[in-house]
Parts: structure tokens; sequence; C-alpha cells
């Protein structure tokens, strides 16, 4: 005999509210009020979209708030939404994560009598609809920041109804802190219909039926947080998933673009053929190709002007810029050849990072910077050294022509 | 390579040289304009290929002179020199291409160098021998390059405050920001105690409006108590007054109402009665007015049918006049249905007009008509063919014109013609035997003059002189008559062609060309007549078969037609007996029997028509007849005095309507009558009915006095009770209970109203300062309140932390610009320290060993890569180009060279010219020269040109391996010895 269970349901995670944008490397007054209430915006699309789609039930799988920034503002904003979503007769299951463990909430915000938050323990609701007992939504909170156990055995299912589990958790991701690790097998042997999750800031559907799903944030942070983020809308039918809808809810979207200036004579040129509109409103921008405006934009001040002017005439802020681009020289035959120049290129190709490390390190007056240097990734410093062979080919060859 | 020999042919002054070189060092010396320095330059010259106007007056081109020189490879070249030419006497390669594309400047400023090369530093400044020395090429001064990294570094760390500055404002900014973060954290516990705070205060608030609650209530009891006193001071007024009125209580609680409404009742009926006879009264009136005919009522039922049928006539009379336009319209086509067919009426009443006549019709017509169509094509084709065969027959037989064919004639003619042409134009044959006659005789006569002349002596000798004459005038005279016999020929041979030719060209015409172009032109219009003719011809003759062929289908034709007239006749004369049996008055053209069928039926149909139409006339004419006679019976039986039907019908329905109605409201009039007669006597009933009703409803009390006044008491006691039973509910609202409703009467009873005045008054006080104080309290939260939704909508923490965010983003895009430039700084630091301290290059080490040799001091030469220039050490002290003395310039000038020779000698070392370089040197130096030469020398050839015998001795001094020559009135000779070569 089939489950029961006809219901729709919003399925949000990682709203990390009134975290702060990383990266900005370019001053911009600007954008500044409208980055701060960002988190608060996507917060409050989700309370409109569950409002106005009418859904059963808001489902929040971990990191509402982040524990080292979480401010009264953000509690109260939070909970007030919640409100509202409580005057439509909303339910919000809510199983903290890392960034929000139990331990962390104050009770002195208290929420309001819609929002189930589950224990440490793990607990189930039963969710009823029309007098009917409809979904079985089980959950588990981090009680403090590090869990590194796999929560899911916490949980059970109910072979009658449609059961939804809430889970802050990596599956099998590397590019995420393993905060309650588990894999996609366990969990579909845990027997659930839905796999709510959180923790992953990139959305994906990992399975279906059971359907494992990360939501993604709401809001990208910084740019290796691209993209439009949001919500799953889902709709049960049968106590079956029937169909699964993204709702978007960023308001600022992070890109990172690739500004090519091969071919380009001058700036203008350069500015005329470029459209980034189509990228996001805060854009990370790198400078490649091979070409005569390499010169130009080895000067830092010139270069962020021309990156700010590009991302202004597509609507978008400039959070930082590289220039990656070559001269047109042939670089190799420099390298080949027998003289000083030669030897620059040759010492920038042998050059350790980590020497360059210490060499920046012992310079008079660096010991300030020490923090800022040791986190200059190795890549990044192969970077620096690559680029200072350009700029000294540049300079030195500058009369050239 | 060096140079093997060299032979010098008018080169500046030297003339006539000639040498051979050895291997190693030569040394050659000679005073002042010896031509050391124009033997120098023919070397240079031969070598490089290359002359100079300004140096060198351009040589003529037959100037001679040559240069061999051999390379390593063994490879032996002679360079031949003509004027400015210099040419590979063996058609190989000059020197020059061997010098890996060398440049003259180069060449002339290292390889073959006089003293003023030495100064040139200009040869040492190519790209070329820059590289060699180590010396950046192509690059900007790298001190500039420095001095823009370090000032790169400082911009970036104080691009807004200067130096570093920049970089401690952030830090201290970044402090700054992370004490405000901890604050701000710490707002979330200042938070946590607010709602703490706020939690006492509100418990007091709790405490305060408890206590307050149990005050109040007392007060609000009293209050109530005091407020209810005056009802219940009533309601004890009530009880006394229910338990005086009891004895009402049986009293009927609608008994004053009864008798009220009895009495009512009595009193309407009565109007009503009276009503009533006044009603009937007036009906009786309205029946009197009524007038009724009853002869007309009697005869309703025909009045109303024939009403019924007035409309009925009208219509008739409306299809009569229809139906007779309609057979006068159908008269009238029926006419010109007649018109169409000249038929007579029996015929089209008769005839068989069936449809299958149709088909029959046109097919024997069609028949008919294909029949004479045939006939009469067969009739036309018959007279086509006689008035054929008659033209024909009157066609004149022309016989064809005979021909014969003139060509060959023709040919001929002109073949002797061009044969009598030629013969005649052939000329008379060249009188040969004349001359032999004519020298036959000359001779003879010459010898007889000469002998009587005396030229001769000895007649035997003219004889013999003589002799040839008779044997020429013999032959001379045989040849005339060959001449003569031929000229005969000739002549009778042009007489035969000329008949010949008479006879063949037609006499009327010339016997040349002009008659022969004459008899063409009419031989060509002969064979155009003789080709019109033959086809003339064979028209005829296929004129004549076809009349053959004619005549015979002319017979074949006049058979048909006999049969078709034939069938003709039988077919019209069958279709004539059909016509007949089937009533035809006539046969009708095929495509008139179809219209005709229709016009037939067609005046069947309507003739038909018009007999219906006729028939209907008369019934409906009948039926308007019948009516009107009916009417007139009617009207004559009610004496209505109408002539006109519509107006008798009219009157009749009048009187008819009259009638009617009156005697339908006559019979509705009775009938009320009776009804209000029946109504009446219930009336009379309702009133005795109801004045005994009220006989019994005073018979207890006796009269109606007595009635009145219990009634009044009873009322009364109503009233009392629900007064008493409205202030009961009161209290007990009140009160709240039943329990409080008895304490409150037990209080009413047991305090009077000024106690209780009192007790309100101090419980008032208490209430009032607890009101205060829950007040103040309350204005506390408030304050509780706004601070806790304050910080709930302050972004600065928010704030704070982005700038924080940004900030730190910031210095990190700063640090890792400051680190590229400061590892540019660093690259360009170490590549140029190892250029100048390990990797100088091959040149300048080698340049330096030289140098040391020269100077005899330790010098250190290095390559300052900073300023692009070669700079010397002496031990730490760095001796830059301005601050070296002009002798040491000259050998520091004079090792570069020397090395370089020998660095770019490669593959091929080139011979060393060098002229007089050591004249600025000391005596120490120059043996140390001398040394560094001759070391070089070792390697590649050197030939050091001088006019000082000190420089000389030097390079003895040492023990040089050399070869020592003098150049001396333009020939070499060995040192101090005799001339070596030349």
């Amino acid at each position: 005999m089939g489950k029961d269970g006809d219901l729709t349901f919003i399925h949000c995670a990682d709203l990390h509210l009134d975290s702060q944008f990383k990266g900005l490397a370019v001053k911009d007054d600007h954008w500044a009020k409208e980055m701060r209430e960002s988190t608060f915006i996507a917060l409050e699309h989700m309370v409109e979209a569950a409002r106005s789609k009418k859904v059963d039930l808001v489902v929040l799988a971990g990191d509402v708030f982040d524990s080292d920034e979480r401010s009264v503002r953000a509690q109260f904003r939070f909970r007030d939404a919640m409100s509202r979503l409580g005057e439509d007769g909303i339910p919000c299951y809510i199983a903290c994560g890392n960034h929000d463990p139990l331990e962390d909430w104050k009770d002195s915000v208290r929420l309001p009598e819609n929002v189930h938050r589950f224990s440490a323990a793990g607990d189930a609701v039963r969710f009823r609809k029309n007098g009917k007992e409809s979904a079985h939504i089980a959950g588990v909170s981090y009680p403090v920041r590090d869990v590194h156990e796999d929560l899911s055995p916490y949980l059970s299912p109910d072979d009658r109804l449609f059961s939804i589990a809430v889970l802050h958790c990596n599956v099998g991701s590397d590019d995420h802190a393993p905060y309650s690790p588990t894999t996609k097998e366990v969990l579909i042997k845990r027997g659930f219909d839905y796999y709510a999750l959180g923790h992953v800031h990139g959305r994906g559907i990992l399975n279906e039926r059971p359907h494992i799903v990360y939501p993604g944030n709401t809001q990208g942070r910084h740019v290796n947080e691209r993209g439009v983020k949001g919500c799953y809308h889902v709709t049960v039918r049968g106590g079956v998933v029937s169909a699964m809808e993204f709702i978007p809810l960023s308001p600022f979207i992070w890109g990172r673009c690739e500004v090519d200036i091969t071919g380009h004579p001058s700036l203008d040129s350069l500015i005329d053929s470029t459209d980034l509109s189509q990228a996001g409103n805060i854009l990370e921008l790198e400078f490649v190709g091979r070409g005569p405006l390499d010169s130009e934009l080895r000067d830092h001040d010139k270069a962020e002007d021309f990156a700010s002017l590009i991302c202004s005439r597509s609507g978008a802020r400039l959070a930082r810029f590289r220039v990656k681009t070559r001269p047109e020289l042939d670089l190799e035959s420099l390298r080949q050849g027998k003289d000083l120049l030669a030897s620059i290129m040759r010492t920038a190709g042998g050059s350790e990072v980590d020497d360059v490390r210490d060499h920046l390190k012992r310079l008079p007056g660096a010991n300030r910077f020490r923090k800022w240097i040791d986190a200059i990734d190795d890549d990044e410093l192969a970077e620096i050294v690559d680029e200072a062979s350009l700029l000294l080919a540049d300079r030195l060859l500058e009369d050239r022509g | 390579m060096r140079i093997r020999s060299l032979k010098v042919d008018r080169f500046a002054a030297i003339d006539g040289l000639e040498m051979d070189a050895p291997e190693g060092l030569v040394v050659v010396s000679g005073d002042n304009e010896s031509g050391k320095s124009s033997l120098m330059d023919f070397m240079r010259t031969g070598l490089f290929a290359s002359t100079s106007k300004k140096r060198y007056p351009v040589p003529s081109n037959d100037d001679r002179g040559h240069l061999t020189v051999e390379t390593n490879d063994g490879l032996v070249m002679t360079i031949d020199r003509k004027g400015r030419k210099l040419l590979n006497r063996d058609g190989g390669p000059l020197p020059a291409d061997l010098f890996n594309e060398m440049q003259l400047k180069t060449y002339e400023g290292i390889f073959a160098i006089g003293l003023k090369d030495l100064e040139d530093r200009e040869a040492l400044s190519t790209e070329r021998t820059r590289g060699r020395m180590g010396i950046p090429t192509g690059v900007r001064n790298l001190t500039a390059v420095f001095t823009e990294l370090e000032k790169g570094c400082d911009d970036i760390m104080g691009q807004r405050a200067g130096s570093g500055k920049e970089a401690e404002r952030l830090l201290s900014e970044i402090r700054e920001l992370e004490n405000q973060i901890s604050e701000l954290n710490d707002d979330v516990s200042r938070f946590d105690s607010l709602v703490r705070e706020r939690e006492e205060r509100a418990a007091e608030l709790e405490d305060i409006i408890k206590r307050q609650g149990g005050e109040g209530e007392r007060l609000s009891w009293l209050r109530t108590v005091n407020s209810q006193r005056d009802n219940w001071l009533r309601m004890m007024e009530c009880d006394e007054l229910i338990a005086a009125k009891e004895h009402a209580d049986s009293f009927p609680p609608d008994g004053r109402e009864r008798l009220s409404a009895a009495r009512n009742r009595r009193e309407g009926l009565v109007d009503e009665l009276r009503t009533l006879h006044q009603h009937k009264g007036s009906v009786e009136m309205k029946m009197e007015r009524l007038t009724i005919d009853p002869a007309v009522l009697n005869e309703s039922e025909d009045i109303k049918d024939l009403s019924a049928q007035v409309p009925l006539r009208a219509r008739t009379l409306e299809d009569i006049s229809r139906l007779q336009a309609a057979i006068r319209s159908k008269e009238e086509a029926l006419r010109k249905e007649r018109q169409r067919l000249d038929w007579d009426d029996e015929s089209i009443m008769s005839a068989d007009v069936s449809l299958s006549l149709i088909d029959s019709s046109i097919r024997t017509e069609e028949s008919i008509g294909d029949l004479r169509g045939r006939l009469r094509l067969a009739e036309d084709r018959h007279r086509g063919l006689e008035a054929s065969i008659s033209d024909a027959e009157d066609a004149e037989a022309e016989e064809p014109v005979p021909f014969e064919d003139a060509r060959p004639s023709l040919r001929k003619a002109q073949s002797l013609l061009r044969e009598i042409e030629l013969l005649r134009n052939r000329g008379d044959p060249l009188p040969f035997s004349l001359a032999f006659i004519f020298i036959g005789l000359l001779i003879p006569v010459s010898v007889a003059g000469a002998f009587i002349s005396g030229i001769f002596e000895g007649l035997a000798i003219a004889i013999a002189l003589s002799s040839p004459s008779p044997v020429l005038l013999a032959i001379g005279l045989k040849k005339r008559s060959e001449e003569k016999t031929v000229m005969s020929e000739r002549l009778t041979s042009v007489e035969d062609m000329e008949t010949s030719l008479e006879a063949l060209i037609p006499s009327d015409l010339d016997r040349d060309w002009n008659g022969i172009r004459a008899w063409e032109d009419r031989e060509a219009e002969r064979r155009d007549e003789m080709q019109r003719s033959q086809t003339l011809e064979r028209i005829r003759q296929e004129n004549l078969t076809r009349l053959e062929r004619d005549r015979r289908r002319l017979d074949e034709m006049a058979m048909e037609i006999d049969s078709l007239r034939q069938s003709l006749g039988d077919t019209e004369e069958e279709w004539e007996m059909l016509l007949r049996e089937r009533g035809w008055p006539h046969r009708e053209e095929p495509e008139l029997v179809r219209e005709t069928i229709r016009i037939v039926t067609n005046i069947r149909s309507i003739s038909g028509e018009i007999a219906a139409m006729n028939d209907e006339l008369a019934v409906k004419r009948d039926s308007v007849r019948d009516l009107e006679s009916r009417m007139v019976d009617l009207v004559e039986r009610l004496g209505i005095d109408s002539a006109e039907f519509n107006h008798a019908a009219y009157r009749l329905d009048e009187a008819l309507r009259v009638s009617t109605d009156s005697r339908v409201r006559y019979d509705g009039f009775q009938e009320r009558l009776i009804e209000m007669n029946l109504a009446l006597a219930d009336l009379e009933d309702s009133i005795a009915t109801t004045d005994s009703d009220i006989a019994q409803l005073l018979e207890p009390y006796g009269d109606e006095g007595t009635f009145l006044a219990t009634a009044e008491d009873r009322h009364q006691l109503q009233e009392a009770r629900r007064e008493r039973d409205v202030l009961r509910t009161t209290l007990m609202s009140s009160a709240g209970n039943p329990d409080a409703y008895e304490r409150m009467l037990n209080t009413m009873s047991g305090m009077d109203r000024n106690e209780a005045e009192e007790e309100i008054s101090a419980l008032e006080d208490v209430i009032g300062h607890l009101t205060e104080e829950r007040d103040r309290i309350q204005r506390e939260l408030g304050g509780i309140d706004d601070r806790i939704a304050s910080m709930s909508t302050d972004d600065l923490l928010s704030r704070k932390r982005q700038e924080l965010s940004e900030a730190e983003a910031s210095m990190g895009d700063t640090i890792r610009r400051w680190s590229m430039m400061q590892t540019a700084r660093r690259m360009l630091e170490e590549a140029t320290a190892e250029f100048e301290k390990e990797k100088q290059p091959e040149v300048v080490r080698r340049a330096e060993r030289y140098l040391r040799t020269m100077t005899g001091r330790d010098y250190t030469l290095m390559t300052d890569l900073g300023k692009g220039t070669i700079m010397v050490l002496d031990k730490d002290l760095r001796k830059e180009e301005d601050m070296w003395s002009s002798g040491l310039g000259d050998q520091v000038n004079l090792s570069l060279r020397l090395a370089l020779a020998r660095a770019m000698g490669n593959p091929e070392p080139l011979p060393i010219i060098l002229d007089d370089i050591l004249v600025r040197f000391d005596p120490t130096r120059r043996l140390g020269a001398a040394k560094a030469i001759a070391e070089v020398a070792a390697e590649q050839q050197v030939l050091f040109f001088t006019c000082d015998p000190a420089v000389g001795d030097s390079f003895r001094r040492i023990g040089a391996d050399a070869t020592f020559l003098r150049l001396q009135s333009g020939r070499l000779l060995p040192e101090g010895g005799e001339e070596v070569l030349g």
C-alpha cells in the first residue's frame, strides 16, 4: 500500500543572516547598504514565496545565522519573518547547523509558535493537513559547532507517511568542512522520502526517489559562491515528489568574468566590445589575453578605474580584479636569450614560492603584514612571481616600443 | 683565417709590394708615411670587401693587386682587386661572407684598429658587442627601473598617506573595527541582560497588578453594594405591594382585554351591518339600470358565427381578386406560348410529347443531318475533283528544253588560249649563232690587221692564231639553221591552236579571254534555264499521276453520293412516318423538338391551372354569396337597419356584446345580493353572541365598575412582581453569583451607605498609589523594550563588519601588489648581482686577464649592469669610465677589443691588424701589452704596424715568437736585413 500525503513545502538552507560579503577589494560605498541587507532580502523573498504559493510548511536545514556574526538585528528579523509565516498558518521546521548550533540560540528572542526547532537528540513531528496526517518530519540539530559524527542515524521515517529528514550535513563534498559527514548510500538506506539538506552552498539534487537535495545558500557572499541562489519549492502528490521548482532569492549575484584584451588596440575599443550584463551584479574581473593593452593594465590605478568602468557600464559592482594579460613580446624567445632580461625571466621560472614568501616576510616593515603575506596561497604567489617578471619585462623594454 | 700573401699595386702610396705573411705575430715597422697604414687598409679592404671613398681614392678599373687568405679549414682564397671590385679568383665566397654577418663598423673597430679607433667606444656599443660583454641590450637603464620599482613599492604602501602610513592606518582601523566587533558581539549578552531585567520588571508589575487587583476587588464590591442599595430598597417595596394585591391574582389575566375586545367587536359588527345594507341598496339600483335584448341573445350563436366569418369573407374576396389576376396572367402566358407554336389545339392536346421522342428525334435528325453533310461534302469534293481534272487536262504539256553540256569545250578553249599566249609570249630564241659567226669573222680580220701592223712576226703564227675561225663559223651557221626551225614550228603550232579555238568558241564571241568570260556567263544562264525546265517537267509528271488518281476517286465519289441520297431519303421517310404516328402535325428540327415538347407541356400545364383556378373561383364566390344571404336574413329578423354587409355585421356584433355583457353583470349582482343577505344574517347572529359574552364576563363581579377595579389591582400586582424580578436580576448580576448575592444582601443590611463610602475612599487611595507604581514600572519596561527594538534594527555591527571585510580584502590586494613589486625588485637585484659577480661573460673575463697582463695590476673588469657600462674594480675601488686615465682607457679598450676579437672570430678567427696603438703606453705597460698581444697571436694571426722601433723592441724583449719586417720605400724587408719578398 502506497504512502499518503499531498503537500507542498519550501526547502531552504544556509541563510547566514547578516553575514558579510568577502573579497570586495575595491571600495564602492554606493552599494554598501543594499549589500548589508541582501541576506535579509533573500529571507523576505523566501517568506513571500511561501505565502504566495500557499505552501503547507517550510523546512530550514541549518545555518540560519553565522555564529560569529549573530546580531540582534538578525535574530529579530528572523523572528519577524517567521511570524509572517505564522500569520498564514505556515509552520517552519529548523535543524540547526554548525554556524548556528543550539548553544548559540538565545532564548531572549523567542520564536513564534509556528516554529519548531529540532533537538540535538533528533525528534520528529507529524504534519496534519485538513485534519489528516500528511507528513512525517524528522530533524536533528547541532548541539555545538563541531559535530563530526553522522547525525542521520538519529532520525527514523514513518512508513505510512511521506517522511522528510532535515539535516545539516556533508554528503561527499570535499569542498566543504566535514561536518556530520555521511554518504548518499547511507541516506538512501535510512528510508526517508526527502532529505532536506543544508551545509553545501552549491545547490544540487543528489538523488531522486528518495530525493537528497541541497538547495544551496540563499545569497552568495563571495566570488566562489557565484550564480543565482535560492530555495526549492517541493510538491508532493500521493506520497511522491511530483515537482521541484527552484525559486531564486538572492538580490546579489556574484560572477567572475574574463576580459580578453587580445586584438584591442585601445581601452575604448575593449570597453565598447565588453558586455558583462548577464554575468551578475558583483563581478570579479580577470584581464587575460595578449596585446598592447597589457602595458597599460600594469598600472594598477588605471586598471582599477578601467575595471570599475566596465562593471558600472554593465550595471554591476566591481569586487576585485586580476591582470593576467601577456605582452605582445615573445616571452619564450626572451627567456632563451643570454642577456639580463632572459636571466630575469628564467629566475622567475625557477623561483620557489617559499623563498619568495620568506623574502617578503624578511623585508623591512613586513612584520606588520605577516598575516596577509601568509594568507597568500602558493598558487597566488606563483602568479605574483609571474606578474613580477612581466612587470620587469614591460618596464625594461619600455623604450623598445 | 690568416693572410698568407698579398700583392699591392697602386694602392695609395704603395705600388708593386708583395708579401708572404707567416702565421702568428707579424710586426711591421716603418717610418712615418712609409705606407704602413695604407698596407693595413689594403688588408682590411680585401678582407671586408669594402672601401671608403673618403679614405681612399677611387682606384681605376685596371688597378691590380690581390690578397691570398687561408681559412682554418685549409681553404685558400685569392681575392683579386680590380678597381673597387673584389673578386674571388676561384669564384668562391669573399672572406667577409664568412664573418658571420659582422658589420663593417664592428670589424673596423675590433679587428683592424688604429690609435683613433682605440679611443672610439662606438664599436663597443653595438648590441652585439654589448651582448657579449653582458651589458643588457635594448633595455632601459636598470637604475631607472630600480628607482621605479622602489617608488612603486612606496606608492603602494603610501597611496593615501605617504610611505607605509596607509598600511598602518589600515591596521589601526582594523584593530579598531575588531574592538568594535568584540563590543558589538557583547551586545548580544547585553541584550540578554536587558531581557532579564525586563522580565524582573514585568514580574514586579505583575505583583503590583495583583495587589491592585485585591484592593480593587474590595473597592469594586463596596461600590457595587452602594450602587445597588437603591435597587435593594425598591425590591423590598415591591414585595410589600405584591402581598397587598394578591387577592386579584385569580382575575383572568386578559379579563379587561377580553371585555374591551367584546365591546369593540360588537361595535364593529354593527358598523359592518350598516355598511352592508348600504351596499345592498346600491346593487339593487344598478340592477335596475341594466338593459338586455333577449332576441339578440337568442340569435347570439348565429351572430357569433357570422362575426367570425366576416374576416373570412374579406380574405375570400381577396382570394377571388388574386385568382382572377392569376387567371389573367396565365391566360397571357398561354397566349404567348401559343404564339410560339403553330400547332392546332387538337395537336397540342393529343400529340405525343413524351421525352422518348426527344432522343429518337435527335438521333434521327442527327442522322439525317449527318447524311446531308456527308452528301454535301461528297458533292463538293466531286465538283472539286471535276474542276481539278478539267484544269489538269487543260494544262499544256510543255516539253523540256534539250540541253548540251558545253563545259568541256569551254575548258578546252581556255587551255588553248592559255597555251597560245604562252607560245606568243615566249619570244624569239637568243641569236647565239650570230655571235659564233661574228667571232669567226673577227679573228682572221684582227690577225690580218696585226700581221700587217707588224705586231708579231711570222705568218705561221698568224695562221695558227686564225685556225679556230672556220670552226666557229661552222658552228654559228649550224646554230642559225636550228634557230629558224624552232621559230617556224612554233608559228605552225599557234596557227593550229587558233583554228581549234575558232571551232570551239561560238561564232558570235571573240576568240580572246573576253569571249571566254562571255561564253562562261552564257553557259551559266543556260544551266539555270535547264534546271528550271527540269523542275517543271517533274511537276508536270506529278500532276499527271494525281489526275489519274482524282479520276478514279471521282467515280468512287459519284457512287457514294448515290448511296447517301438513298439513305437520306429512307431516313426522312421513316421519320415522317414516325411523327405522323405520334400526332405531330409536322416535323421539327432536332434542336426545336425539345423546346416544342416544353412549350406543349407548358401550354397543357397552364390550361390545367386555369381550369383549376376557375373551379376554385366559383367555389369562393359561392361561399361569399351564401354568407351575405345569411346576413340579410339575420338583419331582417333583428330589425337592424343597415344595407352594407360590414356595417350590419358591426351592428350585430355590438348589440350582441351589450346584451351579453349586461346579462353577465346582472347575474353577478344577483349572486352578490344573495351573499349580502346571508352576511346580514350572520352579523346579526354575531352581535347577539357578543352581547352574551359580555354579560358572562361581568357576571362574577356584579357590575362593570368592580370588574375594572379588580383588573387594575391585578395589573399592579403583575408590575410589582416584574420589577422585583428585574431588581433581583440586577443585584444578582452585580454580585456575580448566588452566594455573592446573598453576601451582598447581608452586607447591605449590615452596613449603611456612609460606612461603605468611607471604606471606598480609603481603598481608592491605596489603589492610586499602586497605579502610580505600575505606571512607573511600565515606563521602565517601555524603555527596555525601546532599547531592545533599537538594537534589533541597528545595523552598525553589520556595517562595521562589512567595512572590515572590505578593508581586509583591500589590504590583501594591496599586500599582493606590494609583494609583486618587491618580488620584481628582488628578481632584478638577483639577476643583476648574478650577472655582475658570477656570470660575467667570457669576453669580460678574458679582457680582465689581458688588462692584468698589460697593467701588471690586480684590476677586475666588470660590467655595470645598472648603467650598462664597463667599470674597473681596483681592489674595492670602483673606477668608472670617467675616472680612467687616457692610458688606462687605452688599455681597457685594447683588452676588450682583443677579447672581443677572440670571441667574435667564431667560427673563423680573423686576423687582427693593429696600427701603432701602443704609443700612449708607458714602457712597462707597453711590455705588458706586447705580452697580451703575443698571447693573442698564439691563437690568431696578428699584424702589428709601428713607426716606433721601441715598440718593436718590446716584442723582442718579451721574447715573442714573431716575424719582424721593415717597410721601406714601398718594399718589405726583414728587420735589419735584405728584402724578404718582391
